[in-house]
């Protein structure tokens, strides 16, 4: 365990769930305002469960430089990190909250049909529930 | 012109609001188990099989048959091509072209170009099929027991020496299936047969089970326990460039000849014992790719590598129905499940045939021009649709499979234990996949293994037991000495580069199986 | 089963942040693998299978080996058989002193997720006739999704019961396949 006296703090880190697609785009853009307010570090979590064949939420090749343009453009300190096959996106952000002590996570939001919710699961809803600390829903 | 006559007679068969609709549904199921790897037109048959029990006439059923084969053709390609996965195995040849047309923004070509080739080889090899399909009709009226043995050892030796990385396992796998084809009472004696004093065993092990059996729930386990993989990316299609079915002039002049030369590799390739569309969509392409001037762009994209392949593709499949409606005699997976179809409507694929079941054979020619037809109709416009039905999570699928699975094998007869004997040759055909052993051998083996032993009696009882009968014959003796060379074929790289003194490096020509 | 293992955690060191790419975890699976013990064990048994093979073909109830009988192609094929399995095992057992690889033979990943598997087909099997197809199907759906790796039971319930009954309906009014109505006696 490192003594946090003895380094320098380091600064909060907002952690973004982010989807390829309008909604993920503006959970970004979101995050880079808050850290740019805050001071802040920017952690992108690109998840998949990899459990088909093609997944729509997973970011391909060109669209993580586009969003690795994106954050260097705005200058802000920041990380994206994609998971596949490992965990339920929801609890890939989760721990990536955790594990960097996270003061904010932004997720995009829409809206489900009951029916859709059911099928599809509601990561979102369990990052508002589960999360520990605030967070904040982007709706595109 | 007879025979176009009775193409004709064909026609209006097929042409009736009910065998239209078999046909649709025939090539809706097809080109969905096309898209998705791992399943193919030979289970989708099996699957189909019980419940065309209950059909009065077999002409809907081959219908629907040859719509799903059709089908999953072009399906494979769109995966293929989209996403660099080839959804069957003929479309390997396609998914390195394909994929980086559709990479380069030239998706739409690629698909236009592979369907529209499919549909044109379709249609040659289809009258290819109409012409030549009752003058070897007639010539195999003058086989005898010995040469029907030659041609069934050629037809076994040649797909499993082609199919597959290694030849013992290729043949472990085929004679696996020559003994599960004796389990059972002996058609002549009436003897029991490695039954084990089971009765349950005494009817034999139903080639349906044990392609159920192999195909789905084996695939199923394998697909488990290999785990996750990383998702595939789709790529978009482009904005419609114009030109006509989304293929510019520049693109048509570049497809034709391809086309028309990938149907003249596929239709004989198909009709010799070659193991299915494998071996001529990777002759069509490297045929394509010496042939181009622009050589470099092979690799990179280019339209021919995608016309050729697919035109063989689809040529090769009417080329199969040539010995298996003429000679009784499959030489793929999915040409064995068609075999047992036949069976089933207690027909037997041969030289009588074209006589006794001219209204079906016909229809059956028939409804692959019709089947085209849709197909090119369908396959464009519902991309989008295909490419949902990747997006369908693998745990939910493969529970679907096994579902039907299950379901295909209760309504073959409604017993417990035949649902565990297909269960069991499942987990046999999972420790095959796992340990890399081909398993399309294994079903023609089952298949053909009792008419294998059947003309071999049959020959042994015309000469009183004497051996030579094989070899004297010399029909029969030339046929034997293909199937040998056939076995050494795979090796010839390796033997020349042996006989120019360089050291052999790789090891043999090698097609995936399944279908 | 339980979910996969994690191949990398998400950085622990804060200090040392850079604008660098983006880091890809996700796990890597090698799928062209060999194995050394693998293919003896199955040349070993395929030696065995052959061997009582032939035991049972010597049972088969006819004089002698006619060629005319039968039991003599049984006999050349079970022997082709053992030659094969004596050939397999040679074949690895020469890349093994030679290479020490072996023949190829993929990993045994997710063996408890194929285990409840295999269970639950058997399950399946015996329950489908008492229970009635619609119910046995709904739940084996459900189970297989969930030993396959799903984790998500509502989405399976719901496709479940409604796959099974879609094919109850399909199969029993429309195509007159018998399926078993059990308890619920639709």
């Amino acid at each position: 365990m490192t003594q946090r006296g003895m380094t320098p703090q380091p600064p909060p880190t907002i952690v973004v769930g982010y989807i390829p697609n309008e909604l993920g785009a503006a959970a970004v853009r979101t995050a880079i305002a808050e850290a740019r307010l805050r001071g802040g570090f920017v952690h992108v979590v690109n998840a998949s469960r990899g459990e088909s064949y093609v997944d729509r939420h997973l970011a391909d090749a060109d669209e993580l430089n586009e969003l690795d343009r994106l954050l260097s453009d705005s200058g802000v300190p920041h990380q994206v990190v994609q998971r596949v096959g490992l965990a339920e996106p929801a609890a890939e952000i989760l721990d990536a909250a955790r594990e960097t002590s996270a003061v904010l996570v932004v997720i995009g939001l829409r809206h489900r049909t009951p029916v859709g919710k059911l099928l599809l699961g509601s990561t979102a809803q369990r990052i508002l529930l589960d999360a520990p600390c605030p967070v904040l829903a982007v709706k595109a | 012109m007879t025979s176009f006559a009775e193409l004709l007679g064909g026609f209006g068969t097929v042409l009736t609001p009910e065998n239209l609709l078999f046909a649709i549904v025939g090539v809706t199921l097809g080109t969905l188990v096309g898209v998705l790897p791992g399943i193919g037109p030979a289970v989708t048959i099996a699957l189909l099989l019980p419940v065309t029990y209950n059909f009065e006439s077999p002409i809907p059923a081959f219908i629907m048959f040859a719509g799903i084969y059709y089908g999953a053709m072009y399906g494979g390609s769109t995966t293929s091509i989209l996403l660099n996965t080839p959804g069957e195995s003929a479309s390997v040849a396609t998914a390195i072209e394909g994929h980086e047309m559709a990479k380069r923004g030239q998706a739409r070509a690629a698909l236009a170009t592979a369907a529209i080739g499919s549909f044109v080889a379709a249609l040659i090899s289809t009258v290819l099929l109409a012409l030549v399909a009752k003058p070897i009709g007639h010539l195999a009226v003058s086989f005898r027991a010995t040469d029907y043995f030659a041609l069934m050892i050629l037809a076994l030796v040649t797909v499993t020496s082609l199919v597959g990385s290694s030849l013992v396992r290729g043949m472990a796998a085929l004679l696996l299936g020559v003994i599960i084809g004796f389990i059972g009472l002996d058609s002549q004696s009436g003897q029991a047969r490695f039954t084990f004093d089971s009765p349950a065993l005494f009817n034999g092990v139903d080639v349906v089970l044990l392609i159920i059996g192999l195909f789905a729930i084996g695939e199923t386990l394998y697909v488990l326990v290999k785990g996750r993989t990383r998702p595939g990316v789709v790529q978009p299609l482009e904005p419609v460039k114009g030109g006509f079915m989304w293929l510019n002039k520049e693109q048509w002049r570049r497809s034709w000849g391809p086309w028309l030369r990938g149907a003249g590799f596929g239709f004989p390739f198909g009709v010799l014992p070659s193991g299915g569309a494998e071996l001529p969509t990777f002759l069509s392409y490297s045929y394509e790719k010496q042939r181009s001037r622009g050589k470099d762009e092979f690799g990179k994209g280019a339209i021919e590598g995608v016309a050729g392949p697919e035109a063989a593709n689809n040529a090769s499949f009417s080329g199969v129905l040539v010995p298996l409606l003429t000679l009784g005699l499959p030489t793929s997976a999915t040409a064995a499940v068609l075999l047992a179809a036949f069976k089933i409507f207690n027909l037997q694929p041969g030289p009588q045939l074209f006589e006794t079941e001219s209204d079906l054979v016909w229809a059956l020619i028939a409804s692959l021009f019709v089947g085209n037809v849709m197909l090119l109709a369908l396959n464009l416009p519902l991309i989008r649709l295909w490419v949902k039905v990747l997006e369908i999570p693998r745990p939910a699928l493969y529970a679907g499979i096994l579902v039907f699975a299950t379901l295909g094998i209760y309504a073959v007869s409604g017993a417990i234990t035949d649902i565990l004997i297909a269960y069991a040759i499942g987990i046999i055909g999972f420790f095959m996949r796992q340990f890399d052993f081909p398993i399309a051998p294994t079903i023609l083996g089952a298949i053909l293994g009792p008419e294998l032993e059947l003309q071999f009696r049959r020959a042994l009882k015309i000469s009183d037991g004497d051996l030579s009968v094989f070899v004297s014959r010399p029909l029969s003796l030339s046929i034997l000495v293909l199937a040998a060379l056939a076995l050494a074929l795979p090796y010839l790289p390796k033997l020349i580069a042996i006989l120019r003194g360089r050291p052999a490096e790789g090891s043999k020509i090698s097609f995936a199986d399944e279908d | 089963m339980s979910s996969p293992d994690s191949t990398g955690s998400a950085p622990e060191d804060l200090g040392g942040r850079s604008t660098a790419g983006p880091a890809v975890n996700e796990l890597d699976e090698d799928h062209s693998s060999t194995s050394t013990l693998g293919p003896f064990l199955v040349g070993g048994f395929m030696l065995v299978v052959g061997l009582v093979l032939l035991q049972q073909t010597f049972k088969i109830n006819a004089e002698g080996f006619d060629p005319l009988g039968p039991k003599f192609f049984p006999l050349i094929v079970i022997c082709l058989w053992l030659l094969l399995s004596v050939l397999y095992l040679l074949q690895h057992t020469l890349r093994v002193v030679r290479h020490r690889t072996g023949l190829a033979a993929e990993r045994f990943d997710h063996m408890l997720g194929a285990g409840a598997l295999v269970v639950l087909l058997v399950v399946y099997a015996y329950v489908l006739d008492p229970l009635g197809y619609w119910i046995a199907t709904s739940i084996f759906f459900v189970g297989s999704a969930r030993a396959m790796g799903s984790r998500n039971l509502a989405r399976d319930i719901v496709i479940g019961i409604g796959l099974a009954l879609l094919v109850y309906l399909s199969f029993t009014r429309a195509l007159n396949v018998h399926l078993p109505e059990g308890v619920l006696g639709l």
